[in-house]
């Protein structure tokens, strides 16, 4: 199948190495991705800032005052305040919990299942495996957003479903690139030697596959990160996204940010601007990752 | 080959049922349906009754193993069923909206493959230095700000910058074909911006992996210049992932789509199918769904034996 | 085209039906379902003049070209010709007019009577003339030499009697068996409850035999869904839109499901060949590519969802012609009356007193929204925009004692400081942009927490059309905020929305002494016993305030229309029961030279 060529592109790392070795290979990343390192960077500011936020964010995100509605960035409030006389920044601070909520939710509720599908469809084979793969087979043939829609629509709206609705199509779409790189190893010889010594199954699965799958789970859950942070925004266009008043970065675009494009352009560009940081921050993070993971393109330096 | 062939044909056949399944159990459990969506505009007879006569009558309170079995053997003999609001044939709704989507499409994987080849190209090449970075940089910006705030951009700017924009009113391309450029190419431009994003991304890894082989150390160790030895031997080599993306990627084109259409006015697959989606026109939705499945997985055989064209190390 | 389709399709479809429904939604005479209360009531003694309507003749003034309130008016002579073009979100999707409540019947037909757009009352269109010869009785003359389309098999014919008869009984149900067709299909049954028998007397007369009085009974013709289809249509089928003969100023000549609706000029329409040569409806999802079509030129007409939408395009397009009115649909906080603390007036009354009803308005739309109190106050019977405003709750110069009050009613309701008033308050599902029931939502919701900070209030927003309809239709809410267009006319309007059996009395209020009220108003035919039932002294509307509050009104919401410069005629249309006007709007547009 077409996506097993794909995911040879995310090789994996066999060595599972010491602590004085990962230092080094974290200098070395940060030497050798310049972009990755920004990446990482914004990602940590985006954690501190979701973690702080009732702490940094100078007002109640929640708190209307029609009297200073619409008011430009100031003094005040550095990145204005909209229709309903909320404070833009405070929103943008507490909004980025909605982020990484979305991001992190989505990411963990897609790579698990997805490595154990993957893990287990290639370890058994057989009509396990079958069944699985034409599930596969079927979901992706359904273009994601409409899933996503469906999937709102059946569940409702609300966060934790949000999350759902992102992490449900993509561990299934995941589970074959985990799949791949499995198969290779679960035919290997020393996963071989390890069942002819009577090791468990599930002792194989954990001792011996999952460290060396480990490289393909954290590119899988780095580059999902920015398109689960992405998909939120498409979302709330569509009328889908978190109930309102909860800030999210998705929701202040499609909403008032669409709506008051011109008369009030802060609330276009300040949700912009912090939304597109992160999901470029989390594509070049991953990208940089797989840079550094992937065995082949390591050799050539 | 005609053999390979036809067992991936055959292969398809559990996987659409299965796709079938899915779909019909999806929009089973939607809340609301079509009767609810019409009484509650009328604001007419919405006793109990008279909803479940209604639903009687669409065959809205058929079983769901029912509506399964006869929808597949409706699949089967090549009718969709008709629309619940209009009575127009499925397949002939879609028949009418399906060119726009397709020359969308189209336009917006040329684009995308103008933008990104060069792109992932130039990239590897010139590996980690600051062009890499900046092209880099580039493709990923264009895929970090959702689609609908560029659209949306296009479409208002120029209005009220220059009083002027893009002509709203559809043509097809046979009715009118400088105006139907007019807005099909914005369109594709946005879809196309989304899509080079991936490819030169893989088009980038690819032929870094394809740079390090033998076979390039030999052409380089004759004398032959980079560009000529990425063009011929490079190229030819990197480009089989990223058929298969393009591939993959046509299920995302359709989803993106919904957006465009809707931004731009288009009336395509995408529009049709939020529109039924919402007014619970479900024959519309799972014919779409349908269709546009058959054709991804058509789609991705195609990819599959284009690669015995490509990479002649590859037969079935 | 302020009304109809166009309108009313500001939004992508999903919207759409919300939004058709808030803006054109007509009668919903809930009378049928009352049927049982009327039966033995006396005749009352009126008998209605000739051309009038039984109760709202009130200083109704029908004619054209006056000049109104927010309309300019255009100077300059017409010239024949031109194309108007209009957006919209989607082109018809049902093409018999009685089982749907959008089709381009609504451009391709015409209504027997229509109402004055400002004032509401009834005015002859294809019914030159009507009379009552007794309360159970209603006479219809036609007007000779209406044409219709010049297509086969009615190839020009006269429109007549037999028509209003194929109409009307279709219209409610006769035929539903015949055709095969479940009754509940034909969506406008209730318009004309009551209906008995309706009989060709002549070819241009036709009579029709009531099982009861209803005042109400008039309104149904003028509602926009009541266009004229001619009979035929059914053996015709509807498959083929262009090929169906209406009797418009303008005929479909081309369909494309989809992407664009195109009507060309009926040269031998009644009153005269119209001065426009095209009519295009043409399909745009997207407010944007709204905004941008009216500022370059492309669209004749913008409607202005919100205060920012009208100065972002009149901060480009200053010259465009700015038509204002209230609409005819209010904006609301429904509660569920079996719902907690909701069932108690107290905890209601409490509510609507606190509410600050000029931010709600004023932040969403700016200034120009209406105020209102359970009925639309446009009605000759409810109470007006002025005298709502002096009303506690309404009356900004008396908030802060009024929400004093408000919070000791709550108290004295055992909520203290909102304890124990918990709810989930659901919005219409908003499609990209603002939307107003999602920002009042916001605001009321801020507004109450103000006053009772443990009042616990979460917002949902439907996920779209088809769940929220399922939600109200079920009742399986805790409160609604929501905007729903009135019936022309007050009696069905308050049955619908409060009387026991009332199809959309979705907060399911019961109360027999408002039962009695509003039976009581459909059934007689006096404008000033009516007037009384509503107005006087213990009546509905304070009754409604002081007793009931079923239901917690925030505004009437104002239209705002945009035109290009060059048109000529709009106002004639504007106001809030503009909606069965648009035929003859369709006629007398024209540009100016």
């Amino acid at each position: 199948m077409a996506t097993a060529t794909v995911s040879q592109q995310i090789e994996y790392n066999r060595s599972a190495g010491a602590v004085s070795k990962r230092l080094r290979s974290a200098s070395r990343f940060v030497r050798r991705q310049p972009l990755g390192t920004f990446g990482m960077l914004v990602i940590i500011v985006l954690v501190t800032v979701a973690a702080l936020a009732n702490v940094i964010a100078p007002f109640d995100p929640l708190a209307q005052a029609q009297r200073s509605a619409l008011q430009a960035p100031g003094a005040e409030h550095f990145a204005g305040t909209d229709q309903f006389g909320r404070d833009v920044f405070s929103r943008l601070i507490y909004g980025a919990r909605v982020s990484l909520y979305v991001g992190i939710g989505a990411v963990f509720f897609a790579v698990i299942p997805a490595t154990i599908v993957g893990i287990l469809s290639a370890y058994f084979g057989g009509w396990f495996e079958y069944l699985v793969q034409r599930l596969v087979d079927a979901v992706q043939a359904i273009p994601g957003l409409i899933l996503l829609i469906v999937i709102m629509s059946v569940l409702g709206v609300s966060l934790p479903n949000i999350v759902i609705a992102l992490a449900l199509p993509a561990s299934i779409s995941e589970s074959r690139i985990m799949r791949s790189a499995t198969v290779s190893i679960a035919s290997s010889d020393y996963v071989d030697a390890a069942r002819a010594l009577g090791a468990h199954d599930i002792r194989i699965m954990f001792r011996h596959i999952l460290p060396n799958i480990m490289s393909t789970i954290i590119i899988v859950a780095s580059l999902g990160f920015g398109r689960f942070i992405l998909a939120e925004s498409t979302l709330s266009f569509l009328g889908y996204g978190i109930a309102p008043p909860a800030p999210s970065w998705g929701g202040m675009l499609a909403a008032e940010g669409r709506a008051y494009m011109f008369a009030a352009p802060w609330l276009l560009w300040a949700p912009a601007v912090a939304l597109s940081l992160v999901v470029f921050g989390a594509n070049m993070f991953g990208d940089a990752l797989r840079d550094e993971l992937d065995p082949r393109l390591r050799g050539s330096r | 080959m005609a053999k390979y062939v036809a067992r991936r044909l055959l292969g398809m056949v559990p996987t659409m049922l299965l796709l079938v399944l899915l779909v019909v159990l999806m929009f089973s459990m939607l809340p609301g349906n079509i009767v609810d969506v019409l009484l509650q505009d009328s604001g007419g007879d919405t006793s109990a009754a008279a909803r479940a006569e209604m639903e009687h009558s669409l065959g809205l309170d058929m079983p769901i193993p029912e509506r399964y079995v006869r929808y597949v053997f409706g699949v089967v003999r090549g009718d969709l069923g008709a629309s619940l609001w209009d009575g127009r044939p499925v397949a002939e709704s879609i028949a009418a909206r399906a060119p726009v989507t397709a020359q969308v499409a189209a336009i917006a994987i040329c684009v995308s493959i103008l933008i990104s080849i060069p792109l992932g190209v130039v990239s590897a090449v010139k590996r980690n230095s600051l062009i890499d970075y900046a092209l880099r940089s580039m493709s990923i910006l264009g895929i970090s700000l959702p689609s609908f705030v560029v659209a949306t951009a296009i479409v208002i700017v120029p209005a009220l910058l220059f009083q002027a924009s893009l002509p709203f009113q559809y043509k097809s391309f046979a009715e009118d074909p400088i105006q139907n450029l007019q807005i099909v190419l914005p369109a594709a431009g946005v879809l196309g911006m989304l899509l080079s994003a991936s490819i030169a991304r893989l088009m980038r890894t690819t032929m870094l992996d394809v740079l390090q082989q033998d076979y390039m150390r030999t052409a380089r160790a004759k004398g032959l210049t980079t560009l000529s030895i990425v063009v011929r031997h490079g190229l030819r080599n990197a480009l089989i992932p990223v058929i298969t993306l393009l591939g993959l990627q046509l299920a995302a084109l359709i989803g993106g789509s919904v957006i465009t259409e809707s931004i731009f006015g288009l009336p395509g697959i995408g529009r049709l199918l939020l529109d039924s989606l919402s007014k619970r026109d479900y024959p519309v939705v799972q014919g779409i769904v349908v269709l546009v499945g058959m054709l991804i997985m058509l789609t991705n055989l195609a990819v599959d034996l284009s690669y015995g064209y490509l990479d002649p190390r590859v037969r079935h | 085209m302020t009304t109809d389709l166009s309108r009313s399709w500001r939004r992508a479809a999903q919207r759409t039906v919300g939004r058709r429904r808030l803006l054109r939604d007509g009668a919903l005479l809930g009378a049928g379902l009352a049927g049982a209360a009327f039966v033995g009531c006396a005749p009352s003694k009126s008998t209605t003049p000739q051309g009038q309507t039984p109760q709202a003749g009130s200083g109704a003034t029908g004619a054209t070209g006056e000049s109104r309130p927010g309309a300019p008016v255009v100077k300059g002579t017409i010239k024949k010709g031109g194309t108007w073009t209009e957006s919209a979100t989607a082109t018809s999707s049902t093409q018999d007019m009685h089982t749907t409540n959008t089709s381009f019947w609504q451009t391709t037909g015409e209504l027997l009577m229509q109402a004055d757009p400002y004032t509401g009352a009834v005015t002859p269109n294809i019914i030159e003339k009507w009379e009552f010869p007794d309360p159970t009785h209603l006479v219809l003359h036609v007007r000779k030499g209406v044409k219709l389309h010049n297509l086969p098999p009615w190839n020009g014919r006269d429109f007549d009697a037999d028509d209003v008869v194929f109409n009307l009984e279709r219209t409610v149900g006769m035929t539903a068996e015949k055709e095969g067709i479940p009754k509940a299909a034909f969506l406008h049954s209730d318009f004309f409850a009551g209906l008995d028998k309706v009989e060709a007397v002549d070819k241009y007369t036709a009579r029709i035999t009531l099982a009861r009085p209803s005042s109400a009974f008039l309104y149904a013709f003028v509602d926009h869904r009541m266009t004229m289809m001619p009979k035929g249509v059914v053996e015709a089928g509807f498959k083929e839109p262009v090929k169906l003969a209406g009797m418009s100023p303008y005929q479909l000549t081309e369909f494309v499901p989809g992407v664009r609706e195109v009507y060309t000029a009926f040269k031998e329409h009644w009153r005269g060949q119209p001065n426009i040569d095209k009519w295009v409806r043409t399909v745009v999802a997207d407010r944007g590519a709204d905004l941008a079509g009216f500022i370059s030129k492309q669209f004749s007409t913008f409607a202005a969802g919100t205060e920012q939408d009208l100065k972002t395009v009149l901060s480009a397009r200053s010259d465009a012609l700015h038509y204002k009115s209230l609409g005819i649909s209010w904006h609301h906080i429904r509660p569920n009356l079996k719902h907690g603390a909701f069932s108690d007036f107290r905890v209601r009354k409490a509510m609507q007193l606190a509410i600050n009803y000029q931010e709600i308005g004023d932040g969403y739309y700016g200034p120009g929204w209406g105020y209102l109190s359970g009925l639309h106050s446009y009605f000759p019977e409810s109470w007006s925009e002025e005298k709502v405003k002096t009303l506690p709750g309404y009356n900004p110069a008396t908030k802060a004692k009024d929400r004093e009050d408000a919070a000791k009613m709550m108290t004295a309701a055992g909520h203290d400081k909102g304890d124990g008033v918990a709810f989930e308050l659901l919005t219409s599902p908003g499609w990209s942009f603002s939307d107003a029931t999602k920002e009042n939502a916001l605001r009321f919701q801020s507004q109450m927490q103000q006053i009772w900070p443990n009042m616990k209030m979460t917002i949902r927003t439907s996920a779209d059309v088809g769940s929220f309809a399922k939600a109200q239709a079920d009742r399986n809410f805790q409160a609604v905020s929501y905007a729903i267009g009135s019936s022309r006319d007050v009696g069905s309007d308050a049955f619908a929305q409060y009387h026991t059996k009332g199809v959309r009395n979705y907060g399911s209020f019961s109360n027999p002494e408002a039962d009695a009220m509003i039976e009581k108003a459909l059934a007689t035919l006096d404008a000033n016993e009516r007037k009384q039932i509503f107005q006087g002294s213990g009546g509905f509307m304070e009754k409604f305030s002081n007793e009931w509050m079923p239901m917690i009104m925030l505004n009437l919401y104002p239209t705002n229309t945009l035109i290009q410069p060059n048109i000529q005629g709009y106002e004639q249309v504007v106001g809030p029961w503009s909606a069965g006007r648009i035929s003859n709007l369709r006629g007398t547009l024209g540009f100016v030279s």
